[in-house]
């Protein structure tokens, strides 16, 4: 049996691993656009601000994967799939398969502002954007977008030495993730070190003959040298939509629970696969390391024969803002009802600390400073706990609730208490 | 070894530090021993107690925190507002090692505040911060009150309750939910320099010279513990294990002197285990975990929870007072607790106070209008305790202490006022068992059994056994008089320096004679701080330690021999219950002096019980006050 | 044979002798902070929980890393941790279930119990035996011999009220 894998990032290896893992016998490829082996998009930031060296991104070199017997063919496009012949055509050859695993993650959105096509404008998503913007020389920075990516980048040019100025569109940065207040002092962090935030600013125009010189906005223009656009990134599924795969209603590939497509024999998983939330059970693109790898592994299993159900994703993200760590596990105020939100914040040494509890279930946590606590709030979450009132007992698991007497022992007695 | 001194003055809102020289470690070491040190050179003779020149000690013993079988103690000391001669309180729990961790071994407070502060440690800084919040509060309600204001749950928190705050003579200064330094009113003298608190917390390390060895022979000292019958019944029982032994036999004080057995058996530790107990709980660093969790589950006071009690509450609370509920009991214990009253001495004092009521000494009118009849002493422990802790009528006769509420009483009431040097007698009966006598008259400290208590004296170890043991032969049998001064002795050296390591004694040769002792502890100290002190240099330390005390004593209060006698009752009155060895006993007056005389020409003293100078010299304290710290 | 470490907060005393012998072990020094077994107390209920990675089947720790840092080791019967390849992001220790993970932030990387190579530390000083070191298939079975007594009992006493 041939299990073919497109794409070569967390999801496509770890099914590969899978497959291999659970069927010894079964011939595995992956096919990847990138020449590269498996390198780590998240940590790309940690080695543009000089944390740590190039190749620490990589995470497999080339040798690992002919160890595991897992053959690749990499540096070529996948064009076309047909889905009766099972076939992949790439730019030179095709490929047969018997069973076939969607991976082929994300791209970054990019905005229609007059003048992106100037040099020194970029995107920031594989290595090769990273090496890109490594090699570029330049002083002022402008980075539009104040998501995971566009935070991690502006810290990442400001440790370069850029003056570095962040622009987002809505009323607070990280505005998915945080609410308005924690996110304050999170811009708070920002600032003391040097990046300039702009909120509640758009984007209009960039100016240059050729290689970018400003940024206009719709208040102001901005010198600028370098340009990094994170306003936000899609499923990449042209594949899989020419094939007449079934895609969902929020732009990713439609799957079961056993990561099957709408075409018998496909699975997809990772960034291009549309899941469910684990904990609210809606429809969900959840672009992060952690669910791709799970989905990954669940798609490897159900392709080699193993049934696993897959039980949706989990929102969970965690910055380090110049060594402030921050947590943001499920939603936040944007996306929840307001009716039913009680929202319950403390300071505390060497932290802040936010509960959204919501129809008397915690919904969300935001979490500055303290992070050692937060699996445990969110086991309580995944097993949607009632919190019962604001009196009870207190919990060193969950330091700040200590004085509001909030009753969230429910993690404790969970893998403990029978 | 590398951790600091810190120097507070409320005065003035100071804060110094400094480091501990290792000259000093050798021949202080630290804990008990360094704090008397300290004490005896930050202190100006004849200072006031209730003063703000009266200097608080904290420290942390050298070992505390360490891989030691224990080592959880810290010692409080200053000049004690109750007697006047050195003030020595030492507690449990998990305070000392948070200390460590957090960079300090010693505190020195001295001044006093305007208005109620605390004082904060937290890795290497110390603060003094504003604590009009907590004053008036309770114990428990501090501790809390406090980790919530710095937002950690880890802080450890040393405080005092009401009774501290209204400069009660025997105020103890407490931690966690139980744990106490009481006896010389500690308390009291945080409560004149409006100290609430001192909360710690630490995320430092406690460095180890040795650790591969430290690791290894400290699992061998818990084997060496832990193997032992004693250690088996300590950790299921706690310390009431030595209740019904000693009860049986006839050494325990009933209705506060006079009974020396208790026939009623309600308050027996079988029924507290059954009815009461929730589990064991435990110091830092401790494998016995003696120390009860409870819960009363129904009358009165349903609901209640606490942790305890020992041995020494069903003395002081029950036997000493005639109490027979354990109800009442545990409700006494955790009023105690949150007022932070030490129960030795109230227990005592109301003891005497009902010994007086029950003989028409005093009445109703002098009691506000409480009932001490010895049937009623459930209805009025409680009420009673209160009333001390907050200085109210009757209460406030009592809260300075016997010796002043005999002066105040009058009427003959000093017949029945049982206390050496100004402390409330031990709640057991020594009148049979003259080596626990002698340590109970002698100890530095006043009327108290923890400076040299041998308990397995009554063991009756045969002379070949105590020879190993002690490097003497010490007689099997417990009425005897010959061969105890030198037990005595040698306990009283024993437990200074355990004292100063920071080591609990139960984990010690107290209870029972396979326990560590010298060689075990200049083992620990060695891997643990590198300091090479033989057995010869640890006896030598704890001897002067323990003149030092005695100096000091003689020099605030011109503490001699005439102040080294128990309650003349124990001379003359016979025993009228127990076994056949402790029935129609009462100590020889003549047998006693003896003991006496042999007991100060060990420790280099004069007939008079003076340090002779010839002994200063050679311990080096003939340069006291030498100010090095 | 894979063992695990079995834990039983009822038999907890709190005395945080793991800790103590534990970092003593690790970092050459007493060192709470860094042990890799915490004992965490909720004094209101009288509770004491000694908290040290499970070495979970299915890691969530695992499933985080950007990097690979951590992985399931079958044969040492643990989730590994490589220091070397650890970037210090710490999305390991806001994932934990147990908050076992800790971090040090002298070195600038997590710590986690690796069961000191098969010969855990904590486990042998503990008096008594909170923490154990068992067999993982005889652990179920000894759960079960612990519950039917109890259940034993419960028949018993039905027994002879229906015979009543």
């Amino acid at each position: 049996m041939r299990i073919v894998i497109i794409g070569n990032g967390i999801a496509g290896n770890t099914a590969a691993l899978r497959v291999r893992e659970l069927n010894p016998r079964a011939e595995v490829i992956i096919l990847s656009e990138e020449p590269f082996p498996l390198y780590s998009a998240c940590v790309l930031t940690d080695y543009l601000g000089h944390e740590i060296d190039r190749e620490r991104v990589f995470v497999k070199r080339l040798a690992d994967y002919s160890k595991r017997g897992i053959k690749v063919l990499f540096g070529q496009k996948a064009t076309a799939l047909d889905i009766w012949e099972r076939e992949v055509l790439l730019e030179t050859e095709n490929v047969a398969y018997d069973r076939l695993i969607i991976a082929t993650g994300s791209e970054p959105i990019l905005p229609p502002i007059g003048g992106v096509d100037n040099r020194g404008i970029f995107i920031f998503k594989s290595i090769t954007d990273a090496d890109e913007v490594s090699q570029h020389d330049g002083k002022r920075a402008v980075v539009v977008g104040s998501g995971p990516i566009g935070i991690q980048v502006a810290i990442a040019l400001k440790r370069r030495g850029y003056r570095v100025t962040l622009i987002e569109l809505l009323d607070h940065i990280l505005p998915h993730t945080f609410d308005q207040y924690p996110a304050s002092l999170l811009q708070n962090v920002l600032e003391e070190q040097g990046i300039k935030v702009l909120t509640d600013e758009r984007v209009v125009r960039f100016l240059g003959s050729g290689s970018v010189e400003a940024v206009v906005t719709n208040k102001r223009r901005i010198k600028s040298d370098l340009v990094v656009l994170a306003v936000g990134a899609r499923p990449r599924v042209s594949l899989a939509q020419q094939a007449g795969i079934e895609i969902g209603r929020l732009g990713g590939i439609k799957i079961d629970d056993h990561m099957l497509t709408s075409a018998a024999n496909i699975y997809a998983c990772g960034d291009c696969a549309q899941v469910k939330d684990r904990i609210t059970g809606e429809d969900s693109l959840s672009l992060l390391w952690h669910n791709a790898w799970q989905q990954g592994e669940r798609a490897g299993s159900n392709a080699a024969g193993i049934p696993r159900v897959y039980p949706g994703s989990l929102d969970i993200r965690v910055f380090n803002i110049f060594n402030t760590p921050a947590v943001s596990i499920g939603k936040n105020l944007v996306g929840l009802e307001q009716d039913s939100v009680e929202v319950i914040e403390r300071h505390l040494k060497g932290g802040y600390y936010r509960l959204l509890v919501s129809w008397g279930r915690l919904a969300g946590v935001q979490s500055i400073g303290w992070i050692r606590d937060m699996g445990i709030l969110l086991n309580t979450m995944q097993r949607k706990d009632e919190l019962k009132g604001l009196e009870g007992m207190q919990s060193r698991l969950v330091p700040a609730t200590v004085g509001w007497r909030c009753k969230l022992i429910g993690p404790l007695r969970g893998p403990f208490f029978p | 070894m590398n951790k600091k001194i810190g120097y507070v003055n409320l005065s003035v809102g100071e804060v110094e530090e400094a480091s501990i020289p290792e000259s000093l470690r050798r021949l202080y070491l630290g804990g008990r021993g360094l704090n008397t040190y300290l004490l005896f050179n930050h202190l100006e003779p004849g200072t006031d107690p209730l003063s703000p020149e009266n200097v608080l000690l904290i420290g942390a013993g050298l070992l505390s925190g360490g891989p030691v079988p224990a080592g959880s103690r810290t010692d409080i000391a200053a000049k004690s507002p109750l007697t006047g001669i050195i003030g020595d309180s030492n507690m449990g729990g998990f305070f000392s090692a948070e200390l460590r961790f957090a960079g300090f071994d010693h505190l020195v407070i001295k001044g006093k505040s305007e208005k109620p502060v605390y004082i904060w440690i937290n890795d290497g800084q110390i603060e003094i911060r504003d604590a009009s919040r907590l004053w008036g509060r309770d114990t428990l309600e501090t501790m809390d009150l406090v980790r919530q204001e710095l937002g950690d749950e880890e802080i450890k928190v040393l405080c005092i309750g009401p009774a501290g705050e209204n400069l009660v003579k025997f105020a103890n200064v407490r931690t966690g939910l139980k744990n106490a330094g009481g006896r010389t009113g500690m308390g009291c003298v945080m409560g004149t320099k409006k100290l609430k608190a001192v909360a710690v917390r630490g995320t430092g390390e406690l460095e180890v010279k040795y650790p591969r060895e430290a690791l290894q022979y400290y699992k061998q000292l818990q084997n060496q513990i832990m193997g032992s019958k004693t250690a088996r019944l300590f950790s299921i029982e706690g310390s009431l294990m030595q209740y019904n032994p000693t009860n049986t036999t006839g050494i325990l004080r009933v209705k506060n002197f006079g009974l020396n057995r208790m026939d009623d058996l309600s308050l027996t530790p079988d029924t507290f285990l059954k009815k009461y107990s929730l589990g064991s709980t435990a110091c830092f660093g401790c494998g016995m975990h003696c120390r009860h969790k409870w819960e009363i589950k129904g009358g009165r006071y349903k609901g209640l929870r606490g942790e305890g009690p020992e041995y020494y509450t069903l003395m002081a609370l029950g036997n000493v007072v005639y109490n027979r509920s354990w109800d009442t009991l545990l409700a006494a214990q955790s009023t105690v607790d949150k007022y932070g009253l030490d129960l030795a001495e109230a227990g005592n004092i109301i003891g005497w106070a009902m010994d007086l009521y029950n003989r028409g000494i005093i009445s109703k009118s002098d009691t506000d209008g409480l009932d001490l009849d010895w049937e009623n002493s459930s209805g009025v422990l409680i009420p009673l305790l209160e009333k001390i802790a907050k200085r109210e009528g009757f209460g406030d006769v009592l809260a300075d202490g016997i010796r002043s509420a005999v002066e105040r009483i009058g009427r003959g009431s000093d017949q029945y006022a049982m206390e050496v040097k100004g402390l409330g007698m031990v709640g057991t009966d020594d009148r049979a068992v003259p080596s626990l006598a002698l340590g109970v008259a002698t100890s530095t400290r006043g009327a108290d059994h923890l400076r040299s208590r041998p308990a397995t004296d009554l063991f009756g170890l045969p002379e070949k056994f105590t020879e190993k043991l002690y490097g003497f032969p010490v007689s099997s049998d417990y009425n005897a008089y010959q061969t105890k001064a030198q037990l005595i002795h040698y306990m009283e050296l024993l437990y200074e320096v355990v004292d100063s390591l920071g080591i609990c004694k139960y984990q010690t040769i107290f209870i029972s004679p396979t326990f560590p002792q010298y060689e075990e502890y200049s083992k620990l100290i060695h891997y643990l701080t590198g300091l090479e002190l033989s057995v010869v240099d640890l006896r030598n330390i704890g001897e002067r330690c323990y003149t030092l005390e005695r100096l000091f004593d003689h020099r605030e209060k011109g503490i001699a021999r005439k102040d080294d006698y128990l309650p003349n009752r124990y001379y003359s009155e016979p025993t009228p219950s127990g076994v056949s060895k402790t029935r129609g006993k009462f100590l020889d007056r003549a047998e006693f002096d003896k003991m006496l005389d042999e007991y100060y020409c060990l420790h280099g003293w004069d007939f008079d019980g003076i340090p002779k100078t010839e002994t200063l010299a050679e311990l080096g304290l003939d340069r006291e006050p030498s100010h090095m710290l | 044979m894979e063992k695990v470490i079995f834990i039983e907060p009822e038999k907890c005393t709190g005395c945080r002798i793991c800790e103590i012998v534990c970092s003593l072990n690790k970092e050459g020094a007493v060192d709470p902070q860094r042990s890799r077994i915490q004992v965490v107390k909720i004094d209101s209920i009288s509770l004491s929980v000694p908290v040290v990675c499970q070495q979970c089947y299915d890691a969530p720790c695992v499933a985080v890393c950007p990097v690979g840092a951590l992985s399931r080791d079958e044969a040492a019967g643990i989730v590994s941790h490589d220091q070397d390849l650890c970037i210090g992001c710490k999305s390991c220790v806001a994932v934990c279930p147990f908050g076992a993970i800790g971090i040090d932030t002298k070195a600038n990387k997590v710590f986690k119990c690796d069961l000191c190579g098969d010969d855990p530390v904590c486990v042998k000083f503990c008096e008594t035996r909170a923490i154990q070191y068992v067999d993982a298939n005889t652990l179920s079975l000894r759960r079960k011999r612990e519950v039917v007594p109890n259940l034993a009992d419960l028949l018993q006493k039905h027994t002879t009220q229906s015979a009543v």
